[in-house]
């Protein structure tokens, strides 16, 4: 396999490779899909005192299926007048936008798709796809309740851009590139409580809402729940264009999910089997107090073995385990909150987290040029405090 | 806004005008649920109507078949008497249907602002009350428990409980119902829904009432109450033998804005509770006959009456005609829902399309009682 | 305006958000799903819910209790019920032609099990009721008396006695079948008889302080012949069917 490989020429080892990493990204979106959509059923189901799906196949997990299936055979019942292409285009526009986010999250040691090092503002430049999806769908549509909830979701979603941007500005300061694969290895050098979820909280509880805004999720969904009651920018769709929607908002709900596992929550970064060898060797032995055969023997194991192939399962593992926190919190913040108006929508998102993410950086700027000039005195004081939010770091 | 809506109001059909988002002109359009219960009445007698009283407010039936049963018991002057623990037993049955009631109220009114999730503890907290409802009337959600002269039957052996009653009991016994309700139940949605901010942003200051509006177009019930204005039938006018009980009337600020209705609500399941205690001690204490000499053809004397009775939606009132026959001449159902609608035209102008779908949650309008 | 302000707000908001999270965590977490997987399981019905209106048999010898007396015509308010009758010239008693319930319109009101003086109706608990077609709903005298076997009994307990209980309470729901009639000659639906009828019990039926066992019907039940040792075949044949060890015939 591997002759075979290196015996191509360059040219089509980059056309193929990039044909199985984008067959690869479109299958894990599709995963991601269902295995999200079936969660956020359930979730929604355990919170409400009741099962959620349960006939279909395992209790129900497998629901996600038939209803792509469903979606996929039904008739597309389409308005005479709309605007044909933007009306046919619009909610694969949202499908390819969401799925682009993929490109750059490092999966595992050295697993990114494509490792660019321009890496945050490509996603601050995605977000801007989707709003067009959005104005493709409301415009198209020809229905004029359609048309205001698009305006309202564009709206919503240019507005939060902003602010999402800025909210992880914080994390790209304290990193020091703009490279996501960088800003993992950056926290797996910190150490023990290396992540960025700490020292950054604010950006990371301002993230939080900016992405629920920039996702349409509840609490901020008025663009597809509410509006005059009907579906918003995505009333006139049916069968599998809006089963297209759908795949969009999902598969966007877990990539903004990884992203922020990335930045705030290290990424594929976790204990490996070698690391969980050695520590529970070493705890067995309590820490070289009472050495025994167990413990020697796990830390003996663990320092003849590298990992292998394994680490990158490992990270991978991590990794969704990290995105599906992100998942489940904004499930259960959907499933807990009422919704917003437009107006407070607004205003929470210009006057409020816009200027607590320029605060944030600000706060970040200010403490790190505090830490690394004055590595002394003036931060004795507070070196404890800082030592335990993180921003104690060599200076790079 | 068409009568398919998805919140469980019913079937009403909401004309709005727009400028942008804000609302400048709304009406409402009723009248699609209408069954021709006052022209029924007439064929039917007395006491068949009482199924039929079930059906208009169908949410909290127990208390439109006490209003339609005092008002011909009115009628007869005196020649029924009503044994005391059935008037007892009317009282703890149209509480506790109160406060499910109420639980509709809330959990709709919750869901149309977004929160899906109150909507249905709503329905498992009303699914215990139709259980205990079951053993003692048979019926679920509409009860035919109220006669002429008192009640059907007694309650079963062993359904009030005792105080002493957990959760695990709050489908089987009254007291495991109100030892849930008041340990669980309210503190939940007082964390949940009362207390989140969102939920503030979303209904203080919307839909403002003064209390001279609300005076002005008779609106009753916790609409009124939540303008400021302390009215509560069960008070100013006690009927059946609210004056032997000990409560509270919960008023809001002059305000009057949604959130004030909402509380108003909550704090009427309390007194509510407190009124279910007081009149659980005395049924487990006394016993006694539950139906009062009765004929077996029911013709009042020719006369009529208005009877108004405190629902947990308004005031509701019945006018009952006789003429000696076994039939009504006629019967009117005066129904506050149907007297709420009108708000719409007067609150709703000014605010904004989403917010047009909070004030008719807080109205809380129930469509087989606006159109009967 | 102010920082304050700011601050406070969204600390208040913050906390309120968190009050709000635990709850829905903790009824994820810590309570069960209340959900009951009809049809496989299903809710517990009290003895006394009110399903459809059905009509009982006595069970001694298969004859309809009604009279024909349309009490319940009378009291019904939704006018569901249709009675038919005729007068017959033998035993001088009323014998039903047609007695249907339209159970699509029927509220369930139980006004029609009230009127009746006679005991015949009960309100059964049946309340499944989805048929295909609306007029398969339009349950004529023998569905009816079908139905209402399990809340039969075979002691006539008198005129409907004014009672502190539903009368529709039957404590000892019976799972009756056709085969419980204990008359010999009678069968589902048999309208009433002449004054003074005496049933010839079947063999399984019979008292066993009785001298002369009806011989030709001795002989051809030989199996269930010696009539084992039974106190009264009335009450406890039927208690017996409900525990499925009756005489004579297999258990449920």
């Amino acid at each position: 396999m591997a002759e075979w490989w290196n015996g191509l020429s360059p040219v089509a080892q980059t056309w193929l490779g990039a044909l199985g990493k984008g067959t690869l990204i479109l299958v894990w979106g599709l995963a991601n899909f269902a295995i999200a959509m079936m969660l956020e059923r359930k979730v929604s189901a355990w919170m409400q005192n009741r099962v959620g799906p349960w006939r279909s196949g395992l209790h129900g997990w497998v629901q996600a299926i038939p209803d792509l299936l469903k979606l996929y055979v039904k008739e597309y019942i389409q308005p005479r007048n709309v605007d044909y292409w933007l009306y046919v285009i619009a909610p694969f526009m949202g499908y390819v936008s969401a799925n682009l986010v993929w490109l750059i999250v490092p999966f595992g040691p050295g697993l990114t798709v494509i490792n660019l090092d321009i890496g945050i503002i490509f996603i601050a430049a995605i977000t801007g796809y989707d709003v067009i999806a959005i104005f493709m769908s409301g415009w198209g549509s020809n229905n004029k309740y359609s048309l205001l909830g698009a305006m309202r979701g564009a709206a919503q979603m240019i507005s939060y851009e902003v602010t999402l941007v800025m909210s992880i500005i914080g994390v790209v300061m304290m990193a020091g590139s703009l490279r996501l694969s960088d800003i993992v290895e950056i926290q797996i050098q910190r150490g023990f409580m290396g992540w960025f979820l700490l020292p950054q909280i604010i950006g990371f509880i301002v993230y939080l809402i900016a992405s629920l805004a920039e996702l349409n999720r509840a609490p901020f969904d008025l663009a597809e729940a509410e509006s005059e009651l009907v579906s918003g920018y995505h009333t006139e769709y049916s069968g599998f264009r809006w089963a297209a929607f759908m795949l969009a908002e999902y598969i966007h709900l877990v990539a903004w999910s990884s992203i922020a596992a990335t930045l705030f929550l290290g990424g594929w970064s976790g204990f490996t089997h070698v690391e969980i060898a050695s520590g529970l060797g070493n705890l067995i032995n309590g820490f070289g107090n009472f050495q025994n055969g167990v413990g020697d023997a796990l830390i003996n194991w663990a320092a003849a073995h590298t990992g292998g192939w394994l680490i990158y399962l490992w990270g991978f593992l991590w990794f969704c385990l990290k995105t599906y926190l992100f998942v489940f919190l904004a499930m259960w913040i959907r499933w807990t909150l009422p919704r917003v108006r437009i107006d407070q929508l607004m205003d929470l998102g210009w006057k409020f987290l816009l200027p607590v993410s320029l605060f944030n950086i600000f706060l970040t700027g200010v403490l790190r040029f505090l830490a690394v000039e004055y590595n002394g005195l003036p931060i004795q004081l507070g070196s404890f405090t800082l030592r335990l939010l993180g921003l104690w770091a060599n200076p790079m | 806004m068409g009568p398919q809506h998805p919140s469980t109001h019913g079937v009403l059909r909401l004309m709005v005008k727009l400028d942008g988002e804000t609302v400048t002109w709304c009406e409402p359009d009723v009248g699609y649920l209408h069954r021709c219960f006052e022209k029924l009445c007439e064929s039917k007698t007395y006491p068949m109507v009482i199924p039929f009283t079930d059906r208009t407010d169908y949410i909290s039936a127990m208390i439109n078949e006490q209003c339609y049963v005092e008002a011909v018991e009115k009628l007869f002057q005196g020649a029924i008497t009503v044994p005391e623990r059935a008037q007892y037993i009317r009282v703890l049955m149209a509480e506790v249907n109160r406060i499910a009631s109420h639980f509709l109220a809330l959990g709709s009114n919750a869901m149309d602002l977004g929160a899906v999730t109150p909507f249905l503890y709503c329905w498992r907290d009303r699914e215990k009350v139709y259980s205990i409802f079951e053993r003692i009337t048979g019926g679920r959600l509409l009860y035919n428990y109220l006669r002429i002269g008192g009640v059907r039957n007694d309650l079963p052996e062993g359904i009030l409980g005792t105080p002493e009653d957990g959760e695990e009991k709050a489908d089987k016994t009254f007291w495991g119902f109100i030892n849930y309700l008041d340990n669980y139940v309210i503190p939940q949605w007082d964390g949940l829904v009362t207390g989140n901010r969102i939920f503030q942003w979303r209904t203080m200051n919307v839909g403002c009432l003064s209390a001279a509006d609300a005076i002005a177009y008779s609106t009753s019930g916790p609409v009124l109450r939540g303008s400021g204005v302390k009215w509560d039938l069960r008070k100013n006018l006690p009927y059946s033998i609210y004056d032997r009980f000990e409560f509270d009337i919960p008023v809001g600020k002059e305000n009057g804005d949604c959130f004030d209705r909402w509380l108003v609500r909550v704090e009427e399941m309390r007194q509510s509770s407190r009124i279910v205690k007081q009149a659980m001690k005395w049924l487990a204490e006394t016993p006694g006959e539950t139906l009062g000499k009765v004929p077996r053809i029911l013709k009042p004397p020719k006369g009529e009456v208005y009877h108004r009775i405190e629902s947990p939606r308004g005031e509701i009132a019945c006018y009952v005609a006789s003429d000696g026959s076994p039939n009504p001449y006629k019967v009117k159902w005066r129904s506050p829902c149907f007297t709420h609608l009108q708000l719409m035209p007067k609150v709703g102008p000014g605010h904004k399309i989403a917010d047009i779908v909070a004030i008719l949650g807080s109205i809380d309008i129930v469509l087989g009682e606006v159109d009967r | 305006m102010g920082v304050t302000n700011f601050v406070g707000e969204a600390w208040n908001a913050g906390k309120s958000f968190i009050t709000g999270l635990s709850i829905t965590f903790k009824e994820m977490m810590f309570r069960p799903p209340i959900t009951v997987f009809y049809p496989d399981e299903l809710d517990d019905v009290p003895a006394w819910a009110r399903g459809i209106p059905l009509q009982k048999t006595d069970l001694l010898t298969g004859e309809y209790k009604c009279t024909s007396c349309a009490m319940c015509v009378d009291a019904c308010p939704v006018n569901v019920i249709t009675l038919e009758w005729h007068q017959d010239p033998a035993t001088k008693k009323k014998v039903i032609d047609r007695y249907a319930i339209d159970m699509s319109r029927c509220m369930l009101c139980n006004y029609c099990i009230e009127a009746c003086p006679f005991d015949s109706l009960v309100m059964g608990y049946d309340y499944e009721l989805c048929k295909v077609d609306p007029t398969m709903l339009v349950y004529e005298m023998e569905d009816l008396l079908r139905m209402g076997l399990k809340y039969s009994k075979a002691e006539q307990p008198g005129p409907k006695a004014k009672n502190a209980l539903p009368p529709w309470l039957f404590a000892e729901l019976t799972g009756a079948t056709e085969d419980d009639i204990q008359d010999e000659n009678g069968y589902l639906g048999r309208p009433p008889q002449a004054k003074g009828y005496v049933p010839s019990l079947k063999p399984q039926f019979q008292k066993p302080v009785e001298e002369a066992p009806p011989a030709p019907a001795a002989e051809a039940k030989a199996p269930a012949a010696p009539a084992a040792p039974k106190e009264t075949p009335t009450q406890t044949a039927l208690v017996n069917t409900e525990t499925g060890t009756k005489d004579g015939e297999e258990a449920k």
